[in-house]
C-alpha cells in the first residue's frame, strides 16, 4: 500500500514536471536523467504520451515550412537589397557631407 | 547584374575584417551572401514582400554604419537577424491585432518557404501548409520570433537566443510556449482530436 501511494505521488509530479520539458526533449537538450524521467512517464501517461506525439508533428511540420527547393535563381532578391542597400548609403552619405 | 566582386572563397569573418576597414566591395559581398536569407526570415516572421525588402536594405545599411561595433562574439549572420528582427518586430507591433497586411494575408509565409511547389507537393500538403502558416501568424510576436527562428530558419538554441537577445533558459521557455501555442491552434486541424490538450 505504501509502494502504491509512493507511485501515485512520483506520478503526478511527474505529470506536472514533464509538459514543460517537452521540447528540451525532443531538442534532444534534457540530461539523459531527465530524458529518462521524461521517457518513463510518458510511457505510463496516455495525456502526456499525446502532448508529445502532437508537439513533435508541430515541430515537424515547421521545420518542413522551412526547407526550400534547389536555389533559384529567379527567386533571388538579394541584387535588389544590394541595389537598395548602396541608395540609402549613398543618402545617408551625402546627408552627412 | 550587382555590380559587387564576388568573393566566395573568402569566410565571412574575413569579409567583415575587410568591410571593417573600409573594403565596401567586401560588406556588399556580405549583402549578396545573406541577403536571401534574411529576407525569407523577414518574410516568415510575418512581413509582406516590400516590408521583408526594406527592412532588408535598412538591416544591411545599420550593419555597414555599426561595423565597428560588431565585435565577433556571434556569427554575422545572428547579428544580422537580431538588427532585422528588432526592426520587423517594431513594424509588426505597430499593427493592430488581427491585421495583416494584402500581401501577407495571401500566404507570405508559405509562399516564401516554397514559391514553386516540388514535384512531391501535393494538394494536402500545400493545404497543410497554409494551415500551419495561418496559425504561425495567430501567435504573439515574442513566442512566433522563437518558434520562426528555432523551427523554421533551423539556427540553434543559442543562436537563435543570441539574435533575441535572451539567455538560453529564457529562450527555450519562450520556444516551449510557442511550440505549444502553435499545438493547440492545430488541434483540429492535423494533429488529432482535441480531447487530450
Amino acid at each position: 500500500m505504501l509502494r502504491r501511494l509512493i507511485e501515485r505521488i512520483r506520478f503526478g509530479a511527474d505529470h506536472r514536471w514533464s509538459p514543460p520539458h517537452m521540447s528540451e526533449y525532443l531538442d534532444g537538450e534534457l540530461t539523459e536523467g531527465a530524458g529518462v524521467r521524461l521517457e518513463r512517464h510518458v510511457h505510463d501517461c496516455d495525456r502526456c504520451r499525446e502532448i508529445l506525439r502532437s508537439l513533435r508533428t508541430t515541430i515537424a511540420s515547421l521545420r518542413g515550412l522551412g526547407r526550400r527547393p534547389a536555389a533559384a535563381p529567379d527567386t533571388t532578391v538579394a541584387p535588389e537589397v544590394l541595389a537598395g542597400f548602396r541608395d540609402r548609403r549613398n543618402e545617408d552619405d551625402e546627408r552627412l557631407d | 547584374m550587382s555590380g559587387s566582386t564576388e568573393r566566395p572563397g573568402l569566410s565571412d569573418e574575413s569579409l567583415v575584417a575587410r568591410a571593417r576597414e573600409g573594403d565596401m566591395a567586401a560588406f556588399e559581398e556580405l549583402v549578396m551572401r545573406h541577403a536571401d536569407r534574411l529576407y525569407m526570415a523577414l518574410r516568415r516572421f510575418g512581413l509582406d514582400e516590400g516590408e521583408a525588402q526594406d527592412v532588408a536594405q535598412e538591416t544591411f545599411l545599420r550593419a555597414w554604419r555599426s561595423l565597428a561595433r560588431f565585435e565577433g562574439r556571434s556569427a554575422f549572420f545572428t547579428w544580422l537577424y537580431r538588427i532585422g528582427f528588432n526592426e520587423a518586430q517594431r513594424r509588426l507591433g505597430r499593427r493592430r491585432p488581427g491585421e495583416v497586411s494584402t500581401a501577407a494575408g495571401e500566404g507570405a509565409i508559405e509562399d516564401v518557404a516554397d514559391r514553386t511547389p516540388g514535384p512531391a507537393e501535393d494538394a494536402e500538403q500545400a493545404e497543410l501548409r497554409t494551415i500551419l502558416a495561418d496559425a504561425l501568424r495567430e501567435l504573439p510576436l515574442e513566442l512566433r520570433a522563437a518558434v520562426v527562428l528555432r523551427d523554421v530558419e533551423g539556427l540553434s538554441t543559442r543562436e537563435a537566443a543570441s539574435v533575441l537577445e535572451l539567455g538560453e533558459a529564457a529562450f527555450k521557455s519562450r520556444l516551449h510556449r510557442g511550440r505549444m501555442a502553435l499545438r493547440n491552434l492545430l488541434e483540429g486541424a492535423f494533429l488529432g482530436p482535441p480531447e487530450l490538450g
